[in-house]
């Protein structure tokens, strides 16, 4: 191991950074941990999302960025390394026909608005409102918060990513390798859901999280779609749509559907996820149900 | 890929003489001077996850040195090491669709995700890795140069932050993230403290995060 100096006035240890408070340096401590490779224990694993969630502005990957441009950095020159081995080269080459053949890409989707709209029942109509008013209440004015009426600048499309993953297994991939994740247990639940358990995981760093539902009614794609919205009164009154999904789409063997969320904006601070029922293709103006609500605390 | 090795000299070989200004530091080039900089690759993340088959091709090309140098350099195990290659280049392309260039640069992207799974095997085998013994002191030109054209003015950055640390920190901080030794290990191999070689490591990469920030890192 060489050692790297190159004659430089010694640097002092303090980051150029200057967290204002222990916490922020403790959690940077934590994150420089991870990046390096260090195995961090369960509890520091669970202080560091505790952490996270208070300081979401850490909540990034730049010091995996910082260790990553090190490690190239610092590689050995071809002749240590040796040549890519040419059973490997072909391997390679085997896997990205395999790739390809097993699962070639699909064009865009999009379910025009042409289905008959999913029956409304007045109570779906009052529990959107009572969500709403609670989900953000303290946040926006109240007039505004019951209008209960949905609008989003585009309409909603699902993108079929070229290869799947069972649903748990990118489920899992995304909690391993995303940071700052909080996650929030669905907590009301309409008539015909109360058997519903689950949760939302969240990360607002990447701007990307999942669905967990066990015991969410299957639906009929032709009859109707699930909808997320996602209730950010910091970015505006009217919540994000979240993207529409089928249950049957996202089922694993474990039983669980696990529905990536497709914010169609960026959120910046969510105090509520929703599911409503809509018409094949989603809305633009909630005209569903409201079934199930994740608050976050 | 080593025939273009010496093209890319001034962004990838670190040599004992003090970095490039302009490559290491991210600094303007001088009025007159010639621009000798590659031409930045064009991304290919975008094109596989639309489909493009020939993209795929182009990424095995353009990465596979890069990964490939990356397994071997903390997996003694040649085995495991193509192992892994493949694992990485499968989940590349299964995850083309969340490369965000707003965030990074698209080696930087294939190199966290790499790490990332080396990571996972270091931590599984719980045993001490074996890193390919190397010179180290002629890094960097093993990675493939369109993969390396793309970040040499990170890598820059980050050689001239590595050189700010003192010998000793400089050392804790390649053993712990090139090598993938636990603080513990590193604190054994060069005879110090724990707490010593922790601090080392936090704090150097740390640096490393604040000087790619500090002209606006990849963003």
């Amino acid at each position: 191991m060489s050692g790297g100096s190159s004659g430089h006035p010694e640097s002092p240890d303090a980051p150029e950074t200057n967290p204002s408070d222990t916490e922020a340096k403790r959690l940077i401590d934590l994150l420089s941990d991870y990046a390096a490779g260090q195995t961090l224990t369960d509890d520091e694993t669970t202080e560091m999302n505790l952490l996270l969630a208070d300081h979401p502005e850490l909540a990034d990957d730049r010091f995996e960025r910082a260790a990553a441009l090190l490690a190239v950095a610092e590689l050995p020159p071809p002749e240590a390394v040796g040549a890519l081995p040419p059973r490997l080269a072909e391997r390679l080459e085997a896997d990205a026909e395999r790739f390809f053949a097993e699962a070639p890409p699909e064009p865009l989707k999009f379910s025009p608005d042409t289905a008959p709209a999913a029956a409304v029942s007045r109570r779906g109509r009052a529990a959107w409102r009572v969500f709403l008013a609670g989900a953000i209440a303290g946040g926006v004015a109240a007039a505004v918060l019951v209008s209960a009426v949905v609008q989003i600048e585009d309409p909603p499309a699902a993108v079929q990513p070229i290869a799947e993953l069972p649903p748990d297994q990118r489920f899992a991939d995304y909690q391993r390798d995303t940071l700052g994740v909080a996650e929030h247990p669905w907590a009301v639940r309409e008539p015909g859901y109360e058997q519903v358990t689950g949760r939302v995981a969240w990360s607002d760093a990447a701007q990307a999280g999942y669905l967990v539902f066990e015991g969410l009614p299957v639906n009929d794609p032709a009859e109707t779609q699930y909808q997320l919205w996602i209730v950010d009164p910091q970015r505006d009154e009217l919540p994000v749509d979240g993207g529409v999904f089928d249950v049957a789409e996202h089922l694993a063997a474990d039983g669980r559907a696990y529905v990536p969320i497709d914010a169609k904006l960026p959120v910046a601070s969510p105090a509520a996820f929703a599911v409503t029922v809509e018409k094949p293709g989603g809305v633009v103006r909630s005209a569903g149900p409201l079934v199930l609500v994740a608050p976050v605390s | 890929m080593s025939s273009a090795l010496p093209v890319f000299a001034s962004m990838v070989q670190p040599s004992p003489s003090p970095p490039d200004p302009v490559t290491a530091t991210g600094g303007e080039r001088p009025a007159g001077a010639a621009d000798t900089t590659p031409a930045t690759p064009e991304p290919l993340m975008p094109r596989i996850a639309a489909g493009d088959r020939a993209a795929v091709s182009q990424c095995l090309a353009r990465y596979r040195g890069l990964v490939w140098s990356l397994a071997r350099r903390s997996l003694a195990d040649v085995g495991e090491a193509e192992d892994l290659v493949q694992e990485v280049f499968i989940e590349l392309w299964r995850k083309a669709d969340r490369f965000d260039p707003a965030r990074g640069k698209e080696t930087t992207f294939v190199a966290v995700l790499t790490r990332r799974r080396v990571i996972d095997r270091l931590r599984r085998k719980r045993t001490r890795p074996e890193p390919v013994e190397v010179a180290t002191d002629q890094p960097g030109s093993s990675a493939g140069p369109d993969a390396l054209a793309e970040i040499g003015d990170e890598l820059g950055r980050v050689r001239a932050a590595l050189a700010e640390l003192r010998p000793d920190q400089a050392d804790a901080l390649r053993l712990a993230v090139c090598d993938g030794l636990t603080h513990a290990e590193t604190a054994e191999r060069l005879n110090l403290p724990l707490g010593t070689v922790k601090t080392h490591v936090r704090r150097g990469l740390q640096k490393l995060r604040d000087r790619l920030d500090a002209k606006g890192g990849e963003s």
